[in-house]
């Protein structure tokens, strides 16, 4: 039993983090696409180069569609980060396959492909939400360092990054719906790339 | 008569008994097993008195819900047993900020009849208790009956045999016997439910030209009962603790459209009642709300629309901690509820549907 949980913890159901040969950090983007501070967001990524994931919701996608195209055609992934955004382990198996299902197919109009990582709104998980992942096939994507971003302002968010570290593999959470992740990266980005980080979406280090 | 469909009856039979006998607080914890039971009641139409009723009965009785009488007293029981509030508190239970915690009750009603405002307002606004209407934007606006009681109308009033319709080999209504006139009225909207939703729509246009023929000079006051509440009775409403919610545009079954009816209908309803009311539309009732009209494609367009909470027309309970925010089962209340029985589906509503 033991050691299915952990064949299970450590095989891609369930991401944290992931651990790979050279120095890699995967930037997440929760609760977009947000019609002012998203694009501010991609402009800096295109700038530095650097590729990330964002986990959108169905409700904005539809209403900000051009934001997501471009998301895609600049070489982002996008991930599932539910329809409406509810507290996933509050819902019955039939709410959550509306949520899950729905928006993969959502985002298929945009990436063309069937599968797409899930991040449960507001990080909330339970062992009936975890099973109920495992038993669809959903491929949950959590993180190693949350950013504080939607409490903090920037300069909290970069010194609380500086001070502990991040280390390869780490998967690092942000949220586009405001201008703090954009502020504190403008400064985090230059420094872990002199740190000798690269930058990875999570599904292409998969393929890999 | 149908197996299935004799068990819940001998359960509900078995379930007023039980609630008479004063057995509801000793099982309330087995129904219950510590969840939070949350119960959605469906309404139609509110009416005031017994006689009211065999005026309209010919109708439509099926969508009379209660008398004022019966509903007042419905609402006083509400107000002192459970906790009511309004549909959208489940929007923010969802987020995790505001949880419900204990048994809640929510009240809903369909179509968005005059007599809601007449009648059924009132008390809601004497005890300060909250509800939700879903409106068919159409109806609202073409101040026009909704087309199943236009229906009944013209097969009650019209002459026998005055009606063909394509698809129903005998011409309606079959003969001159209210009995008859009454089945033939449901056989039809079952008929026109069936149909996909353009044949639907010929259909009911080429019933609108009987209408006109035959009932010219009959009397359509009694249609106008069957009309919606205005705009502004709507904003006088939504001040008092009234929210609205979306029926469509047309009334029509979602699940019968192509995907561009469907859009129209969940988009332009939502964005109409937005304009006339200055409040975001998060809920929507289905129009007929049976399972079969509610499949994966609409609840995709309807999360897609931007809804957050959808009611079904299928009785049960919701849970608090195992919701479906996008096919919420409802409670229906009929004129046959009794009180006891109504006791019983809001305090037993796993068991008594």
């Amino acid at each position: 039993m033991k050691k299915l949980i952990l064949r299970i913890l450590k095989s891609d159901r369930i991401l944290f983090n992931r651990p790979s040969k050279g120095k890699v950090l995967y930037l997440t983007f929760d609760d977009g696409p947000h019609a002012i501070n998203t694009e501010p967001m991609l402009d800096l990524l295109a700038e530095m180069q650097v590729k990330a994931t964002f986990f959108v919701v169905g409700r904005d996608v539809v209403n900000n569609r051009d934001i997501v195209e471009r998301t895609v055609r600049e070489g982002h992934e996008i991930g599932n980060h539910s329809m409406t955004h509810p507290r996933m382990d509050m819902l019955s198996d039939q709410g959550r396959l509306i949520e899950i299902r729905g928006m993969n197919r959502l985002l298929k109009e945009y990436d063309h492909r069937s599968e797409h990582l899930f991040r449960p709104p507001y990080g909330r998980v339970s062992m009936s939400l975890m099973w109920f992942c495992l038993k669809k096939r959903f491929n949950v994507a959590l993180w190693s360092r949350d950013s504080m971003d939607y409490r903090d302002d920037a300069e909290k968010v970069v010194r609380g990054l500086v001070e502990r570290p991040v280390s390869s593999g780490d998967i690092v959470l942000f949220h586009d719906d405001g201008a703090v992740a954009c502020n504190a990266l403008r400064e985090l980005i230059p420094l872990w790339k002199s740190q000798g980080y690269g930058f990875s979406t999570l599904t292409q280090s998969t393929q890999s | 008569m149908n197996p299935v469909r004799h068990r819940p009856y001998l359960r509900s039979r078995i379930g007023d008994a039980l609630v008479a006998a004063g057995l509801m607080p000793i099982l309330r914890p087995f129904h219950n097993r510590g969840r939070i039971p949350i119960v959605v009641l469906a309404y139609h139409r509110i009416t005031p008195h017994e006689q009211e009723h065999s005026r309209i009965n010919p109708f439509d009785s099926d969508l009379i819900s209660a008398t004022t009488e019966d509903f007042e007293w419905q609402m006083r029981y509400l107000r002192d047993h459970f906790q009511v509030v309004p549909l959208t508190r489940l929007v923010s239970h969802l987020s995790g900020r505001d949880r419900i915690d204990r048994p809640t009750v929510i009240i809903t009603f369909d179509d968005g009849f005059r007599d809601n405002y007449t009648y059924a307002y009132p008390i809601l606004k004497e005890l300060g208790i909250p509800a939700t209407i879903f409106l068919s934007t159409e109806m609202v606006d073409s101040r026009e009956a909704i087309w199943f009681q236009m229906v009944s109308f013209l097969i009650m009033k019209s002459a026998p045999q005055s009606i063909q319709v394509e698809g129903i080999p005998e011409r309606l209504p079959r003969s001159d016997d209210p009995q008859i006139r009454r089945s033939d009225a449901r056989m039809l909207q079952k008929h026109l439910k069936s149909l996909p939703h353009r044949k639907f729509q010929s259909t009911l246009t080429d019933l609108k030209t009987y209408m006109k023929i035959d009932n010219a000079h009959s009397d359509l006051d009694d249609l106008d009962d069957a009309v919606a509440i205005t705009w502004e009775q709507a904003r006088e409403m939504q001040e008092n603790g009234i929210q609205f919610g979306s029926h469509t545009v047309t009334h029509g079954i979602l699940s019968r459209m192509d995907q561009v009816e469907q859009q129209r209908e969940l988009i332009q309803s939502k964005r109409r009642i937005e304009e006339a009311l200055g409040k975001p539309v998060q809920a929507i009732a289905y129009p007929v709300g049976r399972f079969s009209s509610i499949n994966d494609d609409v609840l995709y367009e309807t999360s897609c629309a931007g809804y957050r909470l959808g009611a079904c027309y299928e009785s049960g309970v919701n849970w608090a901690t195992q919701l479906s925010p996008l096919c919420l089962l409802r409670q229906n209340v009929e004129l046959s509820t009794t009180r006891s029985r109504f006791k019983a589906m809001v305090g037993l509503p796993n068991w008594i549907r």
